[in-house]
């Protein structure tokens, strides 16, 4: 028995040691193509080797919006102020049961019409339409029946006016030159069906006319930690899945697709949590399957603030919802493994989401669970472990730290030494402690996932700082 | 789990850890060294700002640039660094001042002419950099010699797309439309994508001779690819109503691509045109399913063309099978300031759809004339 348990042991050694070997390698790639090319990317700006003339790419923004009354007034405004003339606001207000709709029509004294909406793509009845032409742009309400995200974006896609829709959550705010920005490999390259955009949390940054005017680390903790993760995480694997045309997550807090080809593929999945995934998911294959030439592009300096959550019960509900959203959109999307058709996507996309996303709250805690069982039967090199922890840790955290330090760089923002101190703090304790803390939330994400399936995640909001 | 297994991914990862230490110390440096540039930046401005202002005197005085002087930019602006501070200089010239640059940067065509050359060879980015330059002040040049225009031709050539766009808009800046034209074809010629919004926005904002330069366009039309010959044509619809003819021979040719005749429709919405209403009529009775986006286009072009027989046919387009067909009728019919009894009828009618667009335009309408009567 203890020699089977040992050979057990070294078989579960040998697969950690390739699993850690593959995930630094990756981790460390992204990093070092993600730091150079923002570097570049500021080099190529300081240069005037951009679009500096007003090409405007008509745009649709589509704010789902549900129970956001607190936050769905600053969220306008700051789409009001955005730096591009031609585009129109859409917030679909998808049943809520707080005065959401009742705040956006009384502040933007908006008129009610009945137009009629062409159904391109599924979604539930519409309740009323309200609209103004009195700013900007045009601003539509629409009340609809219940149906989660996914249906009120598709929604917003029938009602949309524009070739382009951008879709974000109702509790962010967008920067001031980000629509232009997101807009631009659009005019820079053919066949772009989609382009994603960076989200970064806003907890404590004064925000005025979606400009920073100040910039700091958030005062909690739990969101601190959250700033390094989105850093390393937008910052790494995306630019890196972006050189090979094999980005699979576009974030729903802040996206542009080309409406057509949306539409051609179906739109939104209501049926899913991770809509937003699935939609960028399901463009690959309806391209590959069809043989249309396309390209999903990441916009590096194309900025949404969001609010990361505060609380660890928010935080652990919103990544449970992710995690489903992962399972479901790679369990319905499963040809794409091992599939020759799709090339990197399937290779390098698909099978890094798999195991190091999508497997790897499983493997994590399984890898605990072995340590444990190693320990008791005494089989366990505990020098060697800490050892080993503790390089693991550095490594991450400094992976993480170059993350944040080239996103602070390259986007011009003032950090104080008090944060930059917090920062290199906390990056260990997000390693060592937070990674594990949602690898067990993520783990259990799976337990009865099909009741809340299309259910929208309830996070307690509070007014954005955008004065 | 034994040590030995696990020395290799050890030492991996100490590699690992060595090379991000490295960055971290690469990014605290880098932002060192920024902060440092632009100071330096803004100290080198401030003394070239001096000798400039110097110069700006001389010219005030009615004296020429002095010699030595060109010869300190000739050398000094081979660096894009310096070149960017003389670029904020001039942008920064205000009142008196802008309009010695003129005269100032007249009298340095021979310096900007060899700048021109050397940057031509440099690479791709500060090749770019050049010509934004010459985009924001080649206009101030004035000068009888096109060398520094052939040059920028030749900067289309280069296969960096921002090369070749602040190349053409220092073209448009320049003004010569026979440079733009030779710039258009070459772009046209480099396999290298160029959306077609850059380029009709950038010869609209073309600082020379609009006419000038769409004839000559016109001339080489034929030999462009469907891209660059939708953009003219959409330069042209923004332009000038004066190719009515040229237009109706697109609008015709089966043979020709749909978006090009797609957007002679437009034109015909933008500028009237008798003997083109029976094919727009055509387009518009037309119920084949393949064919829906000439109807729907002509739906909306129909709206200025005068007429019973438009009238009723757009009273029948609101009944398409098609939503776009239908919605750009009711919006041409609206236009048309029909009685409310005609609306009134198509939404006593038993088609579904149609009363709905119906109703919403008779909203639109209502509530257009509730703001007229408030601003009274």
């Amino acid at each position: 028995m203890r020699d089977f348990i040992q050979m057990f042991l070294n078989g579960v050694g040998v697969f950690f040691v390739l699993y850690m070997i593959g995930y630094a390698t990756f981790m460390f790639l992204s990093v070092v193509v993600g730091s150079s090319t923002l570097y570049g990317l500021q080099r190529r700006n300081m240069l005037k080797n951009e679009l500096h003339n007003d090409y405007y790419v008509p745009v649709s923004i589509l704010v789902p919006a549900y129970n956001e009354e607190v936050t769905i007034e600053a969220t306008i405004h700051s789409l009001l102020s955005l730096e591009y003339k031609v585009y129109e606001i859409i917030v679909v207000d998808d049943g809520s049961k707080d005065n959401t709709a009742k705040v956006v029509r009384e502040t933007f004294g908006m008129h009610r019409i009945n137009r009629p909406i062409q159904r391109r793509v599924s979604c539930k009845s519409v309740r009323f339409v309200y609209e103004t032409t009195a700013y900007k742009v045009p601003i539509t309400l629409i009340s609809k029946e219940n149906g989660g995200k996914a249906d009120s974006l598709n929604m917003g896609i029938n009602a949309s006016r524009y070739p382009y829709f951008l879709c974000m959550d109702a509790d962010s705010v967008l920067q001031h030159d980000s629509l232009e920005k997101i807009v631009r490999p659009v005019l820079e390259e053919d066949n772009i069906v989609a382009v994603g955009g960076v989200v970064r949390p806003c907890n404590d940054v004064e925000i005025k006319k979606g400009r920073v005017v100040r910039y700091r680390m958030p005062r909690k903790i739990l969101p601190s930690m959250q700033v390094l993760e989105y850093d390393r995480s937008f910052l790494a694997s995306r630019i890196l899945f972006d050189k090979f045309n094999g980005s699979i997550i576009i974030s729903g807090a802040f996206g542009l697709f080309k409406k057509s080809v949306a539409v051609e593929a179906g739109g939104y999945d209501s049926s899913t949590v991770g809509e937003d995934m699935e939609l960028v998911v399901k463009l690959h294959a309806y391209c590959r399957e069809n043989e249309i030439p396309y390209r999903i592009r990441y916009a590096t300096d194309a900025i949404c603030w969001t609010q990361a959550p505060e609380s660890l019960r928010d935080l652990c509900r919103q990544r449970r919802r992710w995690h489903i959203g992962l399972f479901q959109s790679m369990a319905k999307h499963r040809s794409i493994l091992v599939n020759s058709r799709y090339g990197l996507v399937s290779l390098i996309s698909y099978t890094y989401f798999l195991i190091y996303e999508l497997f790897s709250p499983y493997i994590e805690v399984f890898g605990v669970l072995t340590t444990l069982l190693a320990l008791c039967m005494d089989f366990l090199n505990v020098p060697f472990m800490l050892l080993y922890t503790g390089i693991y840790v550095m490594n991450s955290s400094i992976l993480s730290l170059t993350a944040f330090f080239a996103r602070v760089h390259t986007m011009d923002l003032q950090l104080t030494p008090l944060d930059a101190i917090k920062a290199m703090g906390l990056c260990a304790v997000e390693v060592s402690c937070l990674r594990f803390v949602l690898a067990w939330v993520r783990m259990t994400a799976l337990l009865g996932y099909r009741k809340k399936r299309a259910s929208w995640g309830s996070i307690k909001r509070k007014k954005i700082n955008i004065n | 789990m034994e040590s030995g297994e696990a020395m290799g991914s050890e030492l991996l990862l100490y590699i690992y850890g060595f090379i991000c230490l490295g960055m971290i110390v690469f990014n605290v440096l880098h932002s060192l060294i920024l902060k440092r540039r632009e100071r330096t930046l803004m100290e080198k401005g401030r003394r070239l700002e001096w000798r400039m202002r110097e110069q700006f005197q001389r010219i005030s005085q009615g004296m020429p640039v002095d010699r030595r002087h060109r010869k300190y930019l000739r050398w000094k602006l081979l660096r894009v660094r310096n070149l960017i501070a003389f670029e904020r200089i001039l942008e920064n010239c205000s009142g008196e001042e802008a309009g010695f640059t003129e005269s100032y940067l007249s009298q340095l065509y021979p310096e900007l002419l060899y700048l021109a050359t050397t940057y031509l060879k440099k690479e791709t980015m500060q090749t770019a950099y050049f010509a934004f330059f010459l985009s924001r002040h080649g206009s101030r040049i004035q000068t009888d010699i096109d060398s520094l225009k052939d040059l920028m031709v030749e900067y289309v050539r280069k296969g960096n797309l921002y090369c070749r766009l602040n190349a053409l808009e220092a073209l448009y800046a320049l003004g010569s439309p026979e440079n733009v034209v030779r710039a258009v074809q070459i772009q046209d010629e480099v396999d290298l994508y160029f959306n077609e919004k850059i380029l009709t926005d950038g010869l609209l904002s073309f600082s020379g001779s609009h006419r000038q330069l769409i004839s000559l366009l016109w001339e080489s039309f034929p030999r462009f690819s469907v891209n660059t010959k939708l953009a003219v044509l959409n330069y042209i619809r923004f332009r000038t109503g004066a190719y009515c003819g040229e237009f109706y021979e697109i609008l015709a040719d089966e043979r020709m691509d749909k978006e090009l005749r797609l957007s002679a429709v437009r034109y015909f919405g933008r500028y009237p045109y008798e003997p083109v209403r029976e094919m727009l009529l055509g387009f518009l009775q037309d119920e084949t399913p393949m064919n829906w986006e000439y109807a729907a286009m002509s739906a909306t072009a129909l709206e200025r063309y005068p007429g019973e027989d438009v009238t009723e046919a757009l009273l029948e387009a609101i009944h398409s099978r098609n939503w776009f067909v239908r919605y750009n009728a009711a919006i041409s019919l609206e236009e048309r300031q029909l009685d409310y009894d005609v609306w009134l009828g198509v939404m006593d009618g038993p088609d579904r759809f149609a009363r709905e667009m119906a109703a919403y335009r008779l909203e639109e309408l209502r509530r257009k004339e509730e703001k007229k009567v408030e601003a009274v």
